[in-house]
């Protein structure tokens, strides 16, 4: 009975660690995919729309997968800190980080959670959609911290 | 603009986000009096100095500020607002791509450089969020090619970090800041000490606090590259408060003291 248990409980957590791992690998393809990567970056610069005036105007969409396991796709405007990368997916993060990746209505989703314990982390909520010569992307971004809830929308529109 | 070694040091100070105005701030006198007491007989000329944005955090964060309020009008969360709700809730509430923020960061900035024109050592003291801000404000400055020539001390504004109850490892702050700025090939340090208190929820997220070994924070952004010119040590200290009031408890905390002792006369 235990010996079975301990298999079933084994096959359980081989398979969760194989579909995160799946999960990650997948967001990763997708991207690619999306933005036609070579291996390289790609960054375009737009305009904030339905986004709450403090972030600014401008937005810059960025993604880049130069550094192999380091690949990041964000959003940054023109008051994000010189040096940081902005709001968005992070491929440095561990693969149970990745929650979802789907195509809807030819938008691509991917979503990222970051639990630092049972009541902190944070989640990215990332939409990117191709219209006729722009690129859309919505960011819905939650940080929680003790008893604290944050949530941040933003869509940046620019041309491709 | 370079630094003179004999003249005073200074120790600039950011704070976190605070209750009451900039005229509650007093965290420069606070380090003045630790650094003092563990100086001993050692004629060491310094001063402090403390960078205040309260009063422009305060009309970002009206909102929180007024649910915060709201919470404390009751028995139990009155006992939890004394001193310090609004310091975590204001940790989750900081939008750092924020215009505030970026005059925030500005305003550090120019502070530095203005001890820095002075000719002054600068060591920067730095709380809570207010970590986050000096972490920024930093590597922008390393970046800059007019500062922080790795081999001339002289040209460095800011000669070395401290942060106390930093939540700079916390996912929300540490997944967009990935690196540090890489200070380049030479043989000068420069040197970031993080104190933390086991059972300070800012710095680990966590409601009954962190185990004392295995936890990386600061040192997380330790590389093996000799170019990077960092040397990053967190230290645990006992501030002898539990939760919310470790979390305003550094200042006066001997260890922390000895720290900053061995930072600005080394």
């Amino acid at each position: 009975m235990v010996k079975r248990m301990s298999i079933f409980v084994l096959a359980v957590l081989t398979m969760t660690a194989y579909s995160n791992e799946n999960l990650k690998q997948k967001a990763y393809t997708a991207l690619r995919d999306f933005f036609q990567l070579n291996g390289k970056s790609q960054g375009f610069d737009g305009t904030y729309v339905d986004t709450p005036a403090e972030f600014g105007r401008t937005c810059r969409i960025k993604i880049d997968f130069t550094i192999p396991g380091r690949e990041y796709f964000t959003i940054s405007g023109e008051y994000t800190a010189v040096g940081t990368l902005g709001d968005g997916i992070y491929f440095d993060a561990a693969p149970d980080t990745f929650t979802r990746v789907e195509i809807q209505n030819g938008s691509l989703i991917v979503e990222q959670q970051f639990r630092d314990s049972f009541v902190t982390g944070s989640e990215s909520v990332l939409q990117a959609t191709k219209h006729s010569g722009r690129l859309e992307i919505r960011l819905k971004q939650k940080n929680r911290f003790l008893f604290f809830t944050d949530t941040v929308e933003k869509r940046c529109i620019a041309t491709l | 603009m370079t630094v003179d070694p004999k003249k005073p040091r200074t120790v600039l100070i950011i704070h976190g986000v605070q209750t009451g105005d900039d005229n509650d701030l007093i965290q420069d006198q606070l380090i003045e009096q630790l650094l003092k007491s563990r100086l001993g007989n050692m004629p060491l000329q310094f001063k402090t100095d403390l960078y205040r944005y309260e009063n422009l955090n305060n009309q970002a964060q009206s909102k929180y500020q007024k649910l915060i309020k709201l919470i404390a009008a009751n028995p139990i969360g009155e006992v939890l607002a004394g001193n310090a709700l609004d310091l975590i809730g204001d940790v989750v509430t900081a939008r750092l791509d924020t215009s505030t923020a970026a005059q925030i960061r500005q305003g550090f900035k120019n502070k530095i450089l203005e001890i820095f024109t002075e000719g002054s050592p600068c060591y920067v003291v730095a709380h809570s969020l207010g970590s986050i801000y000096a972490f920024d404000v930093i590597n922008e400055l390393i970046k800059d090619k007019h500062y922080f020539d790795r081999n001339s001390r002289r040209t460095w504004p800011v000669q070395g970090l401290i942060t106390l109850g930093s939540p700079i490892g916390l996912s929300m702050f540490k997944k967009r800041r990935q690196k540090l700025q890489s200070l380049g090939e030479g043989t000068k340090m420069f040197r970031w000490l993080n104190y933390w208190d086991r059972t300070d929820p800012v710095v680990s997220g966590k409601l009954f606090g962190q185990t004392l070994s295995g936890f990386e924070i600061a040192e997380k952004y330790r590389t093996e590259s000799p170019d990077l010119g960092w040397v990053i040590r967190d230290r645990p200290v006992d501030t002898g408060k539990a939760w919310l009031m470790a979390h305003v408890a550094y200042w006066e905390n001997p260890m922390v003291g000895d720290g900053l002792f061995d930072l600005v006369t080394n």
